[in-house]
């Protein structure tokens, strides 16, 4: 059984001109577990709102989500959500912010939940800064303590919506690796959504790449690349091969005769797409 | 959509109008003290009827207000104009600009008194010595924030150093020498105050002295009621003057 | 300086005007002789209780009115209206219905930090980032998971800054009850300096309760900035 079903679904946004546009229109996916899924596509394609939708912070118009078989009703630890903006909280040190994915469970008493989030923040390599508070990290190591806090939380899936994008360019690449890096540890169930078709690319194992107007999925590609991926792996043909696939499709998708490439262009977490 | 605002209104109305209805009810069931605290309406009457009653006490609190506002805004813009341009000048004299914004003025009331006598001089310096400090803060701030390129315009169409001033720098500085004096009359009007309660003679707040001693509460209530809306009216215009020149802000 | 060098020179007469070195004489005495701390105390006692009271009751309040809509479109004009109201304007009533004493004293402080603390809590709480609020429900927080582990601290960070502005307000109503009613307190001198035609130590007084003051606010300043990178 998938770990993740996504069955015919469909949203509206109403827009201030009361104009109705589809968000979402009959999306169906599903992800199989221990599965790196990458959804990659330009903005206002529905991918955030897809993931929102997983995550049980937004209900979607039609159509039925469910994870482990159950259908999802609201947010929960079990869907963990990596933000874009880490969202860490300004006056508790990356230790406590750790700690907040697994406290309010009640599962463990109180030494075990800190020790747990100890152990995630040396995973992240936060070793030296447990006791540093947010203000005084970088946006990267802001984001590795979003992860933690996400993997902490012992979730049945990991949902990431574009937790790189306000990072530059190397050190966007540099987290793509340790996130890897990371994954390979823990081989949690993650759903990656970004606008980078080459990001996209070297970290999953299945990529689905979705068009705007309405949000749909234009099609699913498998990444056949060797595990586990390096710098070296942009060497190879299919590398290059499935980024000019991934373009061209999302090019056909906007409907315009250009290839998006969302690095350079895009704007940063301007749009709830 | 309609019945939202409509239910917002009601509910605004009741908020104001919840708490005198209260205070009438409980005054007139007699639980509230008849003297010390007398019925909204009661006091409503005797604010209607003070300025006719003691027309020359309004006049005096308006006009030091009016002084204090003329002399904290001309000199505060001034000095800080000065100390924007002058570094070293705004060494010595910021902390000193600061030490009067923190401290309570109502501190050098008595050495006002002593040096000034009792009359409208003390409520007027203690109203611009309050109020100041924001006109000479924000206009130093807001001299500084200009950019180089109107300075340089300036000059190289010829203009002196004092055109420059009054032409360039001092258009630029208004938005926030303007939100300054708006943060700056609220403090202003408490300097005044202050000082008609011990040295003037005249005023608002000689009135709220004056009734209290002869425990003619309704009176007292109805002056503080009259310092209400002046507050409101100061902060009103003030705010007014602020937001209309947002749209000569540089940045 | 200026000060002491016009008064060395006869520029002005250091009878009326009073010295700095006269007023250090003065402050040395006093010091030593401790008859001022007791005033200090007294003000500082109203000042403390009264501040803690606005706090007791304003944090809850001000959450409240933040984070519940109607509470604030009920509230948010009477607060506008006393927030307009000049502290000080209200010290002749309360003296004149609570009494002369300590205990009018801590109402007036409390008027006086109250309103602003609830003005700046309320809006720290009705500011809370989204992102904050979200990424604790994805935890599992509850409703009053939510409330305490984040509408509270961040509005905390807010009400610091209520509290700077509330203790002038606060300080300078007490100060001026004092003066009103000769009571126990710093105003207590200011009166007495008056009377007693010494300048120096007229010099001395205001200078001292103006320091009171602005070691207040000081003091305040350094801790709201040394949170100020939270808030950022």
């Amino acid at each position: 059984m998938a770990r993740i079903s996504v069955r015919h679904v469909s949203m509206a946004f109403q827009a201030h001109t009361a104009a109705r546009h589809l968000v979402l229109s009959d999306v169906t996916l599903q992800v199989e577990d221990g599965e790196f899924l990458t959804i990659v596509g330009p903005s206002g394609c529905g991918k955030t709102t897809l993931l929102n939708l997983i995550a049980g912070l937004l209900r979607q118009d039609q159509g039925a989500i469910d994870v482990d078989g159950r259908p999802v009703t609201g947010p929960g630890p079990a869907r963990a959500v990596v933000f874009q903006e880490a969202a860490l909280l300004p006056w508790r040190t990356v230790l406590r912010n750790v700690e907040l994915g697994l406290e309010m469970q009640h599962k463990y008493a109180r030494p075990e939940v800190a020790e747990r989030a100890r152990h995630f923040v040396l995973l992240v390599g936060l070793g030296d800064f447990a006791g540093h508070y947010p203000h005084q990290l970088s946006g990267g190591m802001r984001q590795r303590v979003n992860l933690a806090r996400a993997l902490v939380a012992e979730p049945d899936v990991l949902l990431m919506d574009e937790p790189f994008a306000s990072l530059d360019a190397y050190t966007r690449e540099a987290m793509g690796y340790e996130l890897l890096r990371i994954w390979q540890a823990t081989r949690k169930t993650v759903v990656f959504v970004t606008h980078s078709a080459d990001e996209a690319i070297l970290l999953s194992d299945r990529i689905i790449a979705m068009g705007t107007a309405p949000g749909r999925i234009l099609e699913e590609l498998k990444v056949e690349l060797p595990r586990p991926r390096s710098l070296e792996i942009r060497a190879l043909p299919r590398f290059t091969e499935l980024g000019l696939e991934i373009r061209a499709l999302l090019a056909r998708g906007m409907g315009s005769g250009l290839a998006p490439d969302g690095a350079e262009d895009q704007p940063k977490a301007a749009r709830t797409c | 959509m309609a019945k939202l605002i409509r239910t917002v209104i009601l509910l605004r109305l009741t908020g104001l109008v919840a708490p005198l209805a209260l205070w009438q009810f409980l005054s007139w069931i007699g639980i509230l003290h008849p003297v010390f605290a007398p019925p909204p309406t009661k006091v409503l009457i005797r604010a209607l009827l003070l300025p006719g009653e003691a027309a020359s006490h309004f006049a005096i609190t308006l006009g030091e207000i009016a002084v204090a506002l003329i002399l904290g805004s001309v000199g505060g813009v001034a000095i800080g104009v000065v100390l924007a341009q002058a570094s070293r000048i705004d060494s010595v004299l910021g902390p000193v600009i600061w030490f009067v914004y923190a401290a309570p003025v109502v501190a050098f009331t008595t050495f006002f008194v002593v040096f000034l006598g009792v009359g409208p001089a003390v409520p007027v310096s203690l109203g611009v010595l309050s109020g100041i400090v924001f006109v000479i803060a924000s206009t130093r701030d807001g001299v500084r924030q200009i950019g180089d390129e109107l300075i340089k315009v300036g000059r190289v169409f010829g203009a002196s150093r004092s055109e420059l001033a009054l032409r360039i720098i001092v258009p630029a500085a208004i938005p926030m020498i303007m939100a300054g004096m708006r943060v700056g009359v609220g403090r202003m009007l408490v300097g005044v105050i202050v000082g008609e309660f011990f040295a003037s003679g005249g005023g608002l707040g000689f009135l709220i002295i004056k009734y209290g001693y002869e425990l003619d509460m309704e009176r007292v209530y109805a002056a503080v009621v009259w310092i209400v809306l002046v507050s409101l009216a100061l902060n009103g215009v003030f705010g007014r003057v602020e937001r209309i020149f947002d749209a000569w802000r540089t940045h | 300086m200026v000060w002491q060098l016009a008064g060395s020179l006869g520029v002005v007469d250091p009878y009326f005007v009073g010295s700095p070195a006269g007023a250090a004489r003065e402050a040395l005495r006093l010091g030593v002789e401790g008859k001022i701390w007791v005033d200090v105390l007294a003000t500082m006692r109203a000042m403390a209780i009264g501040l803690g009271l606005a706090l007791v009751l304003g944090v809850p309040l001000s959450i409240l009115l933040g984070r519940w809509r109607p509470g604030w479109t009920v509230a948010e004009l009477p607060m506008v209206i006393l927030n307009a109201t000049p502290t000080v304007a209200l010290v002749p009533p309360i003296i004149l219905i609570v009494g002369i004493g300590p205990a009018s004293k801590i109402v007036l402080a409390f008027i006086g930090a109250f309103i602003p603390i609830v003005f700046t809590g309320r809006a720290g709480a009705a500011g809370v980032p989204d992102a904050y609020l979200r990424a604790a429900r994805v935890y599992g927080a509850r409703r009053i998971d939510l409330l305490l582990k984040v509408v509270v601290p961040y509005s905390l960070l807010a009400v610091l800054t209520g509290v700077r502005l509330g203790v002038g307000r606060a300080l300078t109503a007490v100060l001026v009850g004092e003066l009103y009613a000769t009571q126990r307190g710093l105003g207590l001198w200011l009166t007495q300096a008056q009377v007693g035609m010494n300048a120096d130590l007229l010099l001395f007084v205001t200078f001292f309760v103006a320091s009171v003051g602005v070691a207040l606010i000081a003091g305040l300043s350094v801790v709201d900035r040394s949170f100020a990178a939270w808030r950022s």
